[in-house]
């Protein structure tokens, strides 16, 4: 395994366990280790109460759980098998995630105007990803012997 | 590589389509959707205190040796997750008992609706009739500035919870009522509070709902245990 695959699983494992996290504070009253004391990010109350927290019915956490465990199987998958088809999917899923977590970034930042620092945390897993696998798919392009 | 490529390609356009259907998504970034319809009854809320202990804005013995001091939007999930869910739990558990007293503070941020909704409960508490108020408020929530505390809707509520419409009618009308709300939301800002619900006994503050075991542990501390 190389490593942009070591830090594409453990980048990956991580957004998976934020993500469950931030879907537990919203569906089960787990505790949620934010507020003043995490200065400027502690606004997850104001970033889950809004309107920008589900599309629809679905919560944004659990698109998150669902996209990083997609992002994990395919940083393995590809680590093992080198095939064309496991890059594809993983380029594909990161790229998809890097691109909304930028809105989502955004939005924190211009139109909520509070930081929430797991959805920041979060965010970063799923940008590492995608650095990774944009880093496999350059070495492909690049000639070989 | 023509794989790869489509799939880089594809990647960064769903994620942008992502990002669109974000923002459509959003109540606030549409026209609000009116009024629900004349037919609305009011769902009753989960607890209908005793009359004695439900008093100005708050709930449990005037004289109650802890105080938990709750800032809420009425429009925000989490505060009707605790108003309907774990009021009820801590009025059987405490405030029944005289040990703990709740006490309601606005923080409205969520937009027009929440004001209104803190505006009605304001003029429900000029006829000593706040929590029957806010607990129909939690009970009826619906999405965000989607209509469920419209004028009209509101103005349900307030009927069955026992006000008397001419003079409620009258205060929420009142600008200086809407100058107190927002009095309210400016005090949260001040004190750091930065969502909805955000707890406080004493020097204690906690934003959002922490776990039951967690909560009563802490209102036990207060009270010596």
């Amino acid at each position: 395994m190389s490593r942009a695959h070591r830090i594409s699983a453990l980048a990956s494992a991580a957004g998976v366990a934020i993500s469950s996290y931030l879907l537990g504070i919203r569906l089960i009253d787990i505790p949620a280790i934010c507020g003043p004391a995490l200065g400027p990010f502690g606004g997850c109350a104001k970033v889950e109460a809004s309107a920008w927290s589900s599309i629809g019915p679905v919560p944004v956490a659990a698109i998150g759980v669902i996209g990083s465990a997609f992002l994990l199987a395919a940083t393995m998958i590809h680590a093992r098998s080198q095939s064309q088809r496991a890059l594809a999917a993983w380029l594909f899923a990161a790229l998809a995630g890097a691109a909304v977590e930028l809105g989502l970034i955004a939005i924190q930042a211009l139109v909520i105007e509070a930081w929430c620092f797991w959805c920041l945390l979060y965010g970063c897993t799923v940008l590492v990803s995608a650095v990774a696998v944009v880093s496999v798919a350059r070495a492909y392009e690049e000639p070989t012997g | 590589m023509d794989l790869i490529r489509r799939a880089a390609l594809s990647g960064v356009v769903v994620g942008v389509v992502g990002v669109i259907v974000l923002f459509l998504a959003n109540p606030f970034s549409g026209t609000p959707t009116p009024s629900m319809g004349g037919d609305f009854t009011p769902v009753a809320p989960t607890l209908t205190p005793s009359a004695d202990l439900a008093t100005d804005h708050g709930l449990g013995a005037v004289d109650a040796p802890v105080v938990l001091t709750v800032w809420t939007d009425y429009q925000c999930p989490i505060c009707g997750t605790w108003g309907n869910g774990v009021e009820p739990a801590l009025y059987e558990r405490y405030i029944t008992e005289g040990k703990l007293r709740i006490e309601h503070r606005h923080y409205s941020f969520l937009g027009e609706e929440s004001f209104l909704a803190a505006i009605g409960a304001e003029c429900a508490a000029d006829q000593e009739k706040f929590w029957a108020f806010h607990s129909y408020l939690f009970a009826n929530q619906v999405g965000e500035n989607q209509g469920a505390f419209s004028p009209e809707r509101l103005r349900k509520i307030a009927e069955v919870s026992g006000l008397d419409l001419a003079s409620w009618d009258t205060c929420v009308a009142d600008p200086a009522v809407r100058t107190e709300v927002e009095a309210d939301a400016a005090e949260a800002t001040s004190l750091g509070i930065t969502g909805t619900p955000t707890l406080i006994i004493g020097d204690w503050m906690q934003s959002g709902i922490p776990a039951s075991e967690e909560l009563y542990a802490r209102i036990d501390e207060a009270l010596g245990n």
